[in-house]
């Protein structure tokens, strides 16, 4: 325990003199400025559907403005010329729809897949049926499992899980790596290798030194941006897994070079997988099995959920599959430092 | 000249033994080819929908047409299903009547989905023909917006490996050998910048060809790829000379990535009439081009074109100066 305690001094005030400290309080400050100033709370991210009637009397037009967005698959939007359509078009990812007395234009994109069209060609279809009164409706009905959870988050509030998943625990893994390469260029671990310090020790005072940076983080972000409107227990739990997690990744990975200018592209390609999941939290329709194995899915939606105050049920679930990944990786990390950075060959 | 091919020489020598170069040639390829895996899937996002087995399989047949279906045969299966992270509605059919199972917090298009789709099954004959023109676009925004963000990373990068080579120089000493040479700090760091700049062009116009093949405009592409690598130059400068270990490298480039991506999104969300507190970033102007050119597809960009030459060419000539009192090679 005292040579752990020794260990955490060390990396302590390696971090300090490496301005780790520094660095997270700068990005403190710009992610609070950004989530708070920057960002507005309301933006439109839906696809449009831009359209144009050239029935006699307007009569689309007519039947669609009386009706207004509400209650729609999807949104539409009114223009005036087909120079006006295309245009829209070109500037945004919608499509268009002509109306005419005797046929119905869809104006596609051109890399719409045909469930995409099948969608738009219904909804022509029961629009028209609507106008000719023909339109019978089928009689279903609506359950809503949590009606509690039907708040929207903010626009600017949504962007905290995103950022911290993808920037804020990057900070642990940025500096573990660099500690690391520090440690093999300046012979530091050679000198480990004969003092009684072991394995475990100098990997868990890394990621312990590293990862707090990250939850230092977190919990300023959390109190700067939400307040303390939220469950803090819970937000602590999920920030410290995935904290200690991405820093194990972090360690894991670094051992295998020697410098920081060979291990970038690691570090841009490790970022970019994490970063995929992002896509799924903003369209959380466009569900893709494998993203649930990628760590920063679950944690962007439990922390979406507990900023949300929303009545998560999955928080214990996401930190038993985060715990469990933590002790896979740690145990494989604790296995290729023997072999790589504390065993016979010369690590650097 | 012959100081500059050597430094070159020197520089290459020392990245094949390092294998950086082996790294630095095939990790953007890698990048481009798992852009190009995974991209397309971004132009139609494939929807998802919860079936109960009780659902009618000539309903379940219409449903595939908007989307794919995962079954189950139990309720309470289907209900933990409606429930995770993602939006998946549930369909079942009970005592002659289909329900749409919401967890609550979906999309408002996709609440109102289901049930146009259960409306439209039962009566699908078309009363109007429909015709279908196509405007030839053969990629979504979203996806050009992240094919373009790759692009801009590995200009960058260009930037930030020759700002560590740098770093690497002043940790081995060698930048005190180089210092009893006739070099100058201007020419040590115009080799070092000569080096990024073709890199970046080569690693893009590689990296653009893997993406897209022949269909992108070349002059586009020129009038991304300079204000980016002068960035990237800047950017590699700043880590170059301020940073003296790997550690303040890596805090620097962790400061520089967050300033970046806080002024990309910044571009992106500030009002018009407050968007002069960003003209003082160099990186601003760089992000505008890529908006003109890239998002808004007009030719317009000459402007902020100029800007962003002048303000990062600038920044990167301040740093040069900086650099030779701090070097002091000669």
């Amino acid at each position: 325990m005292k040579k752990l305690w020794t260990l955490l001094k060390i990396d302590y005030t390696m971090a300090l003199r490496g301005k780790f400290i520094l660095l997270t309080l700068i990005l403190a400050i710009l992610l609070t400025v950004i989530i708070n100033f920057v960002l507005p709370e309301k933006l439109n991210t839906e696809m449009n559907t831009y359209i144009l009637d050239r029935t006699s009397n307007t009569r689309i037009a007519t039947f669609l403005n009386a009706q207004g967005d509400e209650g729609n698959a999807i949104k539409i939007r009114a223009t005036k010329s087909e120079e006006e359509l295309t245009s829209m078009l070109t500037k945004s990812n919608g499509v268009g729809i002509i109306f005419e007395d005797n046929r119905v234009i869809i104006v596609k994109q051109g890399y719409e897949d045909e469930a995409t069209l099948n969608l738009i060609t219904a909804t022509i279809n029961l629009l028209t049926k609507k106008l000719t009164g023909v339109y019978s409706p089928k009689s279903f009905k609506y359950t809503v499992l949590e009606p509690q959870s039907t708040e929207k988050l903010p626009f600017n509030k949504s962007m905290i899980p995103p950022l911290i998943a993808l920037d804020v625990f990057f900070l642990g893994f940025y500096l573990i790596a660099a500690m690391i390469f520090q440690d093999k260029n300046e012979g530091i671990i050679n000198a480990y290798r004969i003092s009684p310090i072991n394995v475990f020790g100098y990997i868990t005072s890394k990621v312990v030194i590293n990862s707090s940076l990250a939850i230092a983080l977190s919990l300023i972000l959390g109190v700067a941006t939400v307040g303390f409107h939220m469950n803090y227990w819970h937000y602590f739990v999920i920030v410290t897994l995935s904290a200690l997690l991405i820093s194990s990744l972090g360690m894991l990975l670094s051992q295998f070079y020697n410098s920081l200018s060979e291990f970038m592209y690691v570090l841009i390609a490790f970022t970019l997988v994490i970063a995929i999941p992002v896509i799924s939290y903003f369209q959380p329709s466009f569900s893709v099995p494998f993203f649930k194995y990628i760590p920063s899915y679950p944690i962007m939606f439990e922390i979406k959920n507990i900023i949300s105050s929303a009545q998560s049920k999955e928080i214990w679930s996401v930190s038993l599959l985060l715990a469990v990944e933590l002790a896979g990786v740690l145990t494989l990390v604790y296995f290729t430092s023997k072999r790589i950075l504390f065993g016979r060959r010369r690590s650097s | 000249m012959r100081e500059f091919i050597s430094l070159i020489k020197k520089d290459i020598t020392n990245a094949f033994r390092d294998k950086l170069l082996m790294y630095i040639i095939v990790a953007p390829i890698i990048m481009a080819i798992l852009i190009l895996l995974f991209a397309p899937s971004l132009d139609s996002p494939k929807l998802r929908f919860a079936v109960d087995n009780s659902v009618p399989h000539s309903f379940t047949n219409e449903l595939e047409k908007y989307g794919t279906i995962e079954s189950f045969n139990s309720f309470s299966k289907l209900e933990q299903r409606v429930l995770m992270s993602d939006d998946v509605p549930g369909i079942i059919y009970r005592d002659g009547e289909f329900e749409v199972i919401l967890q609550g917090n979906e999309e408002d298009y996709l609440k109102s989905l289901p049930g146009m789709i259960i409306d439209n099954a039962s009566q699908s004959t078309s009363i109007m023909p429909i015709e279908i023109q196509s405007l030839d676009v053969n990629r979504s925004i979203i996806r050009n917006v992240l094919e373009v963000s790759i692009l801009v990373i590995i200009i960058i990068m260009g930037g930030a490996i020759m700002g560590l080579m740098i770093v690497g120089d002043k940790e081995s000493k060698a930048i005190k050998s180089l210092a009893v040479s006739p070099l100058t700090t201007g020419k040590y760091l115009f080799e070092k910048a000569v080096a990024s700049v073709i890199y970046s062009f080569v690693s893009s116009f590689v990296v653009a060809f893997i993406m897209w093949r022949f269909a992108f405009n070349a002059v586009n592409l020129l009038v991304l790829i300079i204000p980016f690598c002068l960035f990237g130059v800047a950017a590699g400068f700043l880590i170059g000379i301020f940073a003296n270990n790997q550690n303040s490298s890596i805090v620097f480039i962790k400061t520089l990535s967050s300033v970046v991506i806080a002024i990309s999104i910044a571009s992106v969300f500030v009002p018009h009439k407050l968007e002069w507190m960003l003209y003082v970033f160099p990186n601003f102007w760089a992000f505008k081009v890529l908006k003109i050119v890239f998002i808004d597809k007009s030719l317009n960009y000459f402007n902020s074109f100029l800007i962003a030459i002048i303000t990062n060419s600038l920044l990167v000539l301040a740093l040069t100066i900086y650099a030779q009192k701090k070097f002091k090679l000669r």
